[in-house]
């Protein structure tokens, strides 16, 4: 004869009168009874504290990870910024003719790839946070909204007569490029500075 | 009031160009005259601008486009009110139009 296999789910099948009925040698009768609850009733505090613990690291892993992406996608955009001013450097540099189409072109396409990394970092750092300053603890936004500044590098960049094919070569406008990146990225940097100070 | 949506790289052209005409082919100028036109026939619509899709604009051929309405095309700068625009992949070229028409002065001919 074989023996019965513990395994097999057929044979953990309790009679129908067990199943009714609750095995224990107390006489209560269904599950929410005083008895039961109080049973069970002492473990809940350490249940909510492992629940809190769990949600505390969570938001802390989730902060942590949102602040590492927020330092990538600064250094991404001062990069951005970089390869934009470069750009338009070449295109105020350049004769009339192809490369100056060409770098033209590339500075405007640039530029919209960084603004398209600024809104990008707007999103990100987005939110509330609670801030002690001389007029007293108030809770504020602390985004990163660089649309102004970033339509102020576009205008130093591109302004007139940028893409005037009649005007000459003109390498002293990249100096003013460079002045331009410098006031962004300071601006970029005072309002990340914002960001991570200490709640 | 009624909703007409412009977009600029379908219905004006993906690579927008220079400041004027003469400058070089899809001027500001000449998307200034495109949305005048629009203005002027549709009197009551709000006009929605799609500003996505292009492969970038200067700052010349903004202000001409748009700063270039209260400029050259009679309208006061309240035409700003007409407008709405969409720019999910680089919001400041909004404020740069915002600016654009502010500081815009009719030129007396």
């Amino acid at each position: 004869m074989n023996a019965p296999n513990p395994l097999n789910t057929k044979n953990l099948i309790m009679p129908a009168a067990l199943h009714q009925k609750c095995i224990c040698s107390t006489e209560h009768s269904s599950f929410g009874s005083s008895r039961q609850m109080g049973d069970w009733w002492p473990a809940i505090p350490s249940v909510a504290a492992t629940l809190l613990a769990v949600i505390f690291v969570h938001q802390l892993t989730k902060r942590r990870d949102r602040e590492k992406y927020l330092y990538e996608l600064h250094s991404k955009v001062v990069a951005m910024a970089d390869e934009a001013t470069s750009a338009a450097s070449r295109a105020w540099s350049a004769k009339t003719g192809a490369e100056r189409l060409t770098a033209i072109a590339e500075t405007k396409w640039r530029l919209q790839l960084l603004g398209a990394a600024l809104a990008r970092l707007r999103v990100i750092s987005g939110g509330w946070r609670f801030r002690r300053s001389w007029t007293g603890p108030a809770i504020v936004n602390v985004e990163i909204a660089m649309e102004k500044q970033m339509s102020d590098f576009r205008h130093e960049l591109t302004g007139d007569p940028f893409e005037d094919p009649s005007r000459r070569s003109m390498p002293k406008e990249a100096v003013r490029c460079e002045a331009a990146k410098g006031a962004f990225l300071l601006a970029l940097d005072l309002k990340l500075r914002f960001w991570i100070l200490p709640d | 009031m009624t909703k007409m949506n412009f977009s600029i790289a379908k219905q004006f052209s993906p690579h927008p160009g220079p400041r004027f005409r003469n400058q070089g082919p899809d001027s500001g100028e000449a998307l200034r005259r495109k949305l005048a036109k629009i203005l002027i026939e549709h009197p009551n619509a709000i006009v929605f601008v799609d500003l996505d899709g292009t492969s970038g604009f200067g700052s010349s051929f903004l202000d001409e486009a748009f700063g270039g309405l209260v400029r050259y095309e009679g309208f006061e700068k309240s035409v700003l009110n007409r407008f709405r625009f969409k720019s999910d992949i680089d919001p400041s070229y909004i404020v740069e139009i915002r600016e654009s028409i502010e500081r815009a002065e009719p030129v007396k001919h």
